[in-house]
């Protein structure tokens, strides 16, 4: 247990800590969760953290419920919003995905459905470029992309990205309503 | 015009101005059936196609029939080596079989890298969801297909042991443990090939299974139907995860000790002192001058009686306390009010150190109950 700290200070702000990060600081953080996962676990009870984990990434949950459900859900869903933009433009986007702001603006150019769904993301940006730059930041603050090169703006998606998809995968949609759904 | 074999077909007079505008050359290519002319556009002819292909070896088809003819060749000259009579033919006909095994081995694992190669292309650059599927599909059937076909090579070498017993060749036997070993590499890396494409396939199975639900998911929240019929909430409800709450900050002060003792609590300080550095800033922050008058320090007197030693005087003598009180003789004027508060004052600090009798009595207007020392 050397990063008990950093761990703290990452995980407590509800950031994720990813196997693929391309820091290597947070690599070495992840390999000695790993290796001492039992210890860290108790460790962190003690203060009320549930010390958790997927495929590949470790976060911080709790044993009560904090937020309303009502709140849980309005963090959740700007994040379908999200996917459904990305999975839109790259229908492989996954952990390990590498991408540019230019690239995904090139294709929003030339691509009316995925320009409509720009559009009702982020309503707060203005200009294509701002949206594209505002969803890319939500990738990163969460911890679920990692900035390779600020200067050609390219990042890479995290295995934490697969947190967000795992939920997607847990709802379930009534039977009757999924025929209604068009294709 | 090979680089875009796959792409768009060539017009005459561009191919002329390549050709540094040297008519003669093209229509030698075109009579010569190297280039097909279809109107005006031209194509490699198939076979050179697949002569580059081979040679240049960025043939993406996987030829298993050719491996298929190579097997076929190989036991007809077997079979006609054990039918020839003279040793001159059986030379040709070993010479012939050497070579096939060699051709065998090599199709094989040419088929074995091509095969590993599209296989990589197709899954990372098709964009089509479908044809990615089909076409991993497919290779996984070749897969198989190339298998068989070294089974079936192999089982040659097992079973013809007629052949290999009457054919005393040095060089065969060489050929033989070099295609055996050949064979053996092929086919570990094919077992390979083929656990990498279960692996795409179940990873384009679970991506379009996620691209599928993630579009429900969107259209039902946009319907505001999300709530009502998934069971978000009760995902939701099952689930504490701290980044669904609002951002905490902790503010802890810094410890005094530490910034008196500690040498690295300098620099902290420095860095308050920077941030404060302008001075009107910090004449801002300080308050207005206090005003002399609050600081002169001004007197007031004030009579007090003294409860306690009022008391103890009554304690020492015998009369009733509010006529004790009333008869005292202060050192300065006291009023009747003065004394009728102060009879009720000590009647009632004291209540536990006086008797209270039940007799009462009159002066003037005044009605006063009898209250002795114990």
């Amino acid at each position: 247990m050397k990063y008990t700290n950093e761990v703290f200070q990452r995980l407590s702000r509800g950031q994720f800590v990813s196997s693929n990060s391309i820091d290597t600081d947070t690599r070495a953080i992840y390999n000695d969760i790993e290796e001492n996962q039992s210890d860290y676990e108790k460790y962190f009870e003690q203060i009320d953290f549930i010390l958790s984990n997927g495929d590949g990434y470790y976060y911080f949950a709790r044993k009560e419920q904090k937020v309303t459900t009502e709140n849980k859900l309005k963090s959740l869903t700007p994040w379908i919003d999200y996917l459904d933009f990305l999975t839109n433009y790259d229908s492989t986007f996954d952990s390990g995905t590498q991408f540019t702001l230019a690239q995904i603006e090139v294709r929003v150019a030339s691509d009316v459905e995925l320009r409509d769904k720009l559009e009702h993301i982020l309503e707060d940006k203005q200009s294509i470029h701002d949206k594209i730059e505002a969803l890319a930041n939500a990738l990163v603050s969460q911890g679920f992309a990692e900035v390779i090169n600020e200067v050609d703006g390219r990042y890479q998606v995290t295995t934490a990205f697969r947190y967000i998809t795992n939920i997607m995968e847990c709802l379930n949609i009534d039977e009757e309503v999924k025929d209604e759904i068009p294709e | 015009m090979f680089n875009k074999r796959k792409t768009v077909a060539i017009k005459y007079d561009d191919a002329l101005e390549t050709l540094d505008n040297d008519e003669n050359k093209l229509r030698y290519l075109i009579s010569h059936g190297v280039i097909i002319q279809t109107d005006d556009t031209l194509e490699l002819d198939d076979n050179y196609l697949h002569f580059f292909e081979n040679v240049l070896e960025v043939n993406e088809e996987i030829n298993v029939a050719s491996v298929k003819q190579y097997v076929d060749k190989l036991r007809l000259n077997i079979d006609s080596y054990l039918a020839a009579d003279t040793e001159k033919r059986k030379g040709s006909f070993m010479r012939d079989i050497r070579h096939t095994f060699h051709s065998i081995a090599q199709m094989t694992r040419r088929n074995i890298i091509d095969l590993k190669r599209n296989m990589e292309d197709t899954y990372k650059q098709e964009p089509n969801f479908k044809l990615k599927k089909l076409r991993l599909v497919d290779f996984d059937k070749k897969c198989v297909d190339i298998a068989e076909l070294i089974r079936q090579t192999e089982k040659i070498m097992d079973e013809q042991t007629i052949f290999f017993s009457s054919a005393m060749d040095v060089l065969l036997r060489q050929t033989i443990s070099d295609v055996r070993s050949g064979l053996r590499e092929s086919s570990h890396s094919l077992i390979d090939i083929q656990k990498q494409i279960v692996d795409y396939l179940n990873r384009i199975e679970y991506q379009s299974r996620l691209v599928k639900k993630i579009r429900q998911l969107k259209y039902l929240k946009d319907q505001f139907m999300l709530e009502e019929n998934t069971n978000v909430k009760s995902v939701l409800g099952e689930r504490n995860p701290v980044w669904m709450e609002p951002v905490v900050r902790f503010t802890t002060k810094v410890s005094i000790d530490f910034l008196r003792n500690d040498d690295a609590a300098l620099s902290i300080l420095a860095d308050v002192r920077r941030q404060l550095s302008k001075k009107t800033l910090i004449r801002q922050r300080l308050l207005g001058k206090i005003d002399h008058e609050y600081l002169d320090a001004g007197t007031e007197t004030m009579r007090v009686f003294n409860h306690q030693e009022i008391f103890n005087m009554f304690n020492a003598q015998s009369n009733d306390l509010f006529n004790f009180v009333r008869l005292y003789d202060f050192k300065s004027d006291t009023t009747r009010e003065e004394r009728l508060v102060l009879f009720l004052q000590l009647a009632s600090q004291y209540p536990d150190e006086i008797r209270f009798t039940d007799e009462t009595r009159i002066l003037q207007n005044i009605e006063y109950p009898i209250i002795l020392p114990l």
